[in-house]
């Protein structure tokens, strides 16, 4: 499996490096090009939405781990589009009590061919005054999932006329607003809210932490390049202890990703925790690396030409869908206490 | 003894979890946190012994020297079950069970290594003679002068930071045998009798009451010639082997104690609706370092996993610098926190001698031990930033 997933991410790395490059992202966000319509394409086309899909639902079964190994790629390269809010909602779907039934089996067969992508409540609690609901994902998204009564999600279908794009500051993605009279309910999926909050806070969490790492290696790059005083500023100690910091915290995020992935596939007593915890620590860890790397960058950092601002920009994002991280953090705050009456042992590592 | 059960490690495990009920009194760390820390070092010896009497003490060594060459899986199973069990801590002996095995079975000679080793494994405490007040981050440039005289050296000069030395039997030691080299090619590495005459050991007293660390006097100390160990003036070499006998185990343990005393900190505040709970800041905080521990505790399994496997040096060894970092940032994280929750009340000058609680601001005090020693911080960050980051040097 650990194999298996080695040359999942190796693929997908290779393939973004060509087809997601620095040049294409400005050229997306520039809107010179439609990178992210072609993302799709070639996603559908290499079935990258099967990787975590399990086989019963046409997938190869990779599970959460797959999940993050997806997202960590999509967000080390900033790739531009709605694969994060695809691939959670199918996976979400194809582990809900109705996945092999119509219409959800079809759902679920439809975004892996690559001819529907699907949405996300942006967050899971905040109810808007103004009757819209604001949902991750693209104006032509079929159907969304959004937080129902309690326990329970709903699944909604969308109708791309009355979708408003909004304008935000994260250009590799698109958030919509749609006025909540206009969602038609398909079903309520009963009880699935752990699971999908599990999912979405695991992609939020792989999305940021690659993005840490994206941003990080090719500001390091940057510092052997740019000379001041004669020499690469790489060579200050004033930077390069920052970048040291940043290189160690990344890597910590890293391992927060997997020991959510872990623990949502083996089904163990402390999946919602880490998810949560998980999501909360790789976003602001991620936002003070990416922010450090515009800083990093000096004067080109503040350009719209380099690819800093793309990435801070995407985990300021990341750190403010599904949930606040206080709100999280206290849910897992519960769940600990919780575990510790039950004598579950959540802090194991395998 | 409980160590020849290693092959099988449910029972290796539960012999162990039922022999520290038996042996160990219950209520050892609170007699040891009434006591003088002259009986904490003895109870560490009583314990060594204990360890001894089961195999357990230096499991890891060679068998013809004591152990059983017990691999990092098996090494990982005693260290857990001692985190788990909330056992003394066996700081006193560092140096021997690490540093001593990693020096003398790489590069000492056969008859250092039967006349030293095997005493160390019956609770022989060696203590490290390697910085000096104008050689710290920079130890290369260390000046204590050793003269040859006919079958002896004779050492003048200083040494400082020198762990429990008050309580060693030996030391091993850093000298400068030729000053008109460069600095790292002047360098011998030999093996001092503390009770050897012209030795003064003088006890620093530390931020935190304590005096682990002593400086070293020596004047006219006379070292005899076969305890150099390997070849003179080839000691910087010799010194590299000791500094990297320390595979990660010990991160490993500091590790799972603390995780242990983290979850028993939170849940005797559940227990007793401890008023910081309810406070969003401590209870969030609370969460993001434990999440943070958590990560730390991974990357030091994958580290011995590489180990393990055989993974290069280099890989490893900047693996261990980004840990130390990470690890160390991160006690000092939650000192900071536990100081912030016990507030006044944490101002109290406690005990801790046992080290097996958050006590108030103690740990937070001693947390710099942690960012200060085995190369400071600063010093990780050069190296995984040059190294590991293949960034300039200034």
């Amino acid at each position: 499996m650990q194999d298996l997933l080695a040359e999942v991410r190796e693929s997908i790395a290779t393939v973004l490096d060509e087809q997601c490059s620095s040049l294409a992202v400005h050229g997306f966000t520039d809107g010179r090009n439609a990178l992210d319509q072609e993302l799709q394409s070639l996603v559908a086309e290499l079935g990258w939405l099967a990787i975590s899909l399990p086989e019963a639902s046409g997938g190869i079964g990779l599970g959460s781990q797959g999940l993050a190994v997806l997202n960590y790629e999509l967000g080390r390269a900033s790739a531009p589009g709605s694969f994060l809010a695809t691939s959670v909602a199918v996976e979400a779907l194809a582990r809900s009590e109705a996945a092999g039934a119509e219409p959800i089996a079809g759902l679920i067969a439809d975004v892996v061919a690559g001819s529907v992508t699907l949405a996300l409540s942006a967050s899971m609690d905040v109810q808007r005054t103004d009757g819209a609901v604001w949902l991750l994902g693209d104006a032509s998204a079929k159907s969304a999932l959004i937080a129902g009564e309690g326990d329970d999600i709903e699944l909604i279908d969308l109708d791309a006329s009355k979708a408003e794009q909004l304008r935000i500051w994260d250009d590799t993605r698109s958030v919509i607003s749609f006025p909540m009279s206009a969602c038609k309910k398909v079903m309520t999926l009963r009880g699935l809210r752990p699971t999908l909050v599990s999912l979405y806070a695991l992609a939020l969490a792989a999305d940021s932490a690659g993005a840490a790492r994206g941003t990080l290696d090719r500001t390091i790059a940057y510092m052997k390049e740019r000379e001041q005083f004669g020499r690469p500023i790489g060579s200050f100690q004033a930077l390069k202890h920052r970048a040291a910091d940043h290189q160690v915290n990344a890597k910590g995020a890293d391992e927060l990703v997997w020991q959510a992935a872990e623990q949502i596939d083996a089904s163990l007593p402390g999946a919602l925790l880490w998810s949560v915890m998980a999501k909360a620590n790789v976003t602001e860890v991620a936002a003070r690396i990416a922010g450090d790397c515009v800083q990093l960058h000096g004067g080109v950092g503040f350009t719209c030409e380099y690819d800093p601002h793309l990435f801070l920009k995407r985990v300021r994002l990341d750190e403010m869908l599904l949930l606040p991280n206080g709100a999280l953090r206290d849910e897992a705050a519960r769940a600990f206490a919780d575990a510790l009456g039950n004598d579950d042992d959540v802090l194991e590592i395998a | 003894m409980i160590i020849d059960l290693r092959h099988d490690e449910s029972a290796f495990r539960s012999a162990i979890r039922d022999w520290i009920a038996q042996t160990l009194p219950s209520d050892w760390a609170e007699v040891a946190d009434r006591g003088t820390e002259n009986e904490a070092v003895e109870y560490q010896r009583w314990w060594f012994g204990e360890l001894a009497k089961q195999g357990l003490s230096v499991p890891h060594w060679p068998s013809k020297f004591g152990g059983v060459d017990l691999g990092i899986a098996g090494q990982m199973m005693v260290a857990d079950e001692m985190a788990r069990a909330g056992t003394p801590q066996l700081s006193v002996y560092t140096v021997t069970l690490n540093h001593l095995p990693g020096t003398l079975i790489p590069c000492g000679s056969p008859e250092q290594q039967v006349r030293y080793l095997p005493p160390a494994a019956q609770g022989a405490v060696w203590c490290q003679g390697f910085s000096e007040p104008g050689a710290g981050s920079d130890l290369a440039s260390l000046r204590c002068r050793a003269v040859r005289d006919g079958d002896h050296y004779v050492i003048n000069g200083q040494k400082i930071w020198s762990s429990m030395s008050r309580f060693a039997q030996h030391c091993i030691l850093l000298v400068r045998t030729d000053p008109e080299a460069s600095k790292h090619a002047g360098i011998s590495f030999l093996i001092m009798d503390m009770d050897t005459p012209g030795l003064d050991i003088r006890p620093i007293e530390q931020i935190d009451g304590y005096a682990d660390f002593s400086e070293l006097f020596l004047t006219d100390v006379r070292i005899p010639v076969e305890n150099l160990v390997g070849e003179e003036n080839d000691g910087w070499k010799v010194a590299q082997a000791t500094l990297a006998s320390e595979r990660g185990v010990l991160a490993f343990e500091a590790g799972e104690r603390r995780r242990h005393m983290l979850e028993d900190y939170y849940r005797n505040a559940v227990a007793a609706k401890a008023a910081w709970l309810e406070d969003d800041e401590f209870r969030r905080q609370f969460m993001t370092l434990l999440a943070d521990l958590q990560a730390s505790r991974r990357l030091i399994r994958q580290l011995l996993r590489d180990h393990e496997n055989g993974e290069p040096h280099a890989s490893t060894a900047m693996a261990s610098a980004r840990i130390k970092l990470f690890q160390t940032t991160l006690i000092q994280k939650i000192g900071d926190l536990i100081a912030r929750i016990e507030g006044l009340d944490g101002h109290l000058r406690l005990s801790y001698n046992s080290q097996r609680r958050f006590v108030g601001m103690f740990d937070y005090i001693y947390s710099f031990a942690w960012t200060i020693s085995g190369g400071t911080n600063e010093i990780m960050r050069n190296v995984i930033a040059e190294r590991g980051l293949g960034l300039p040097r200034g």
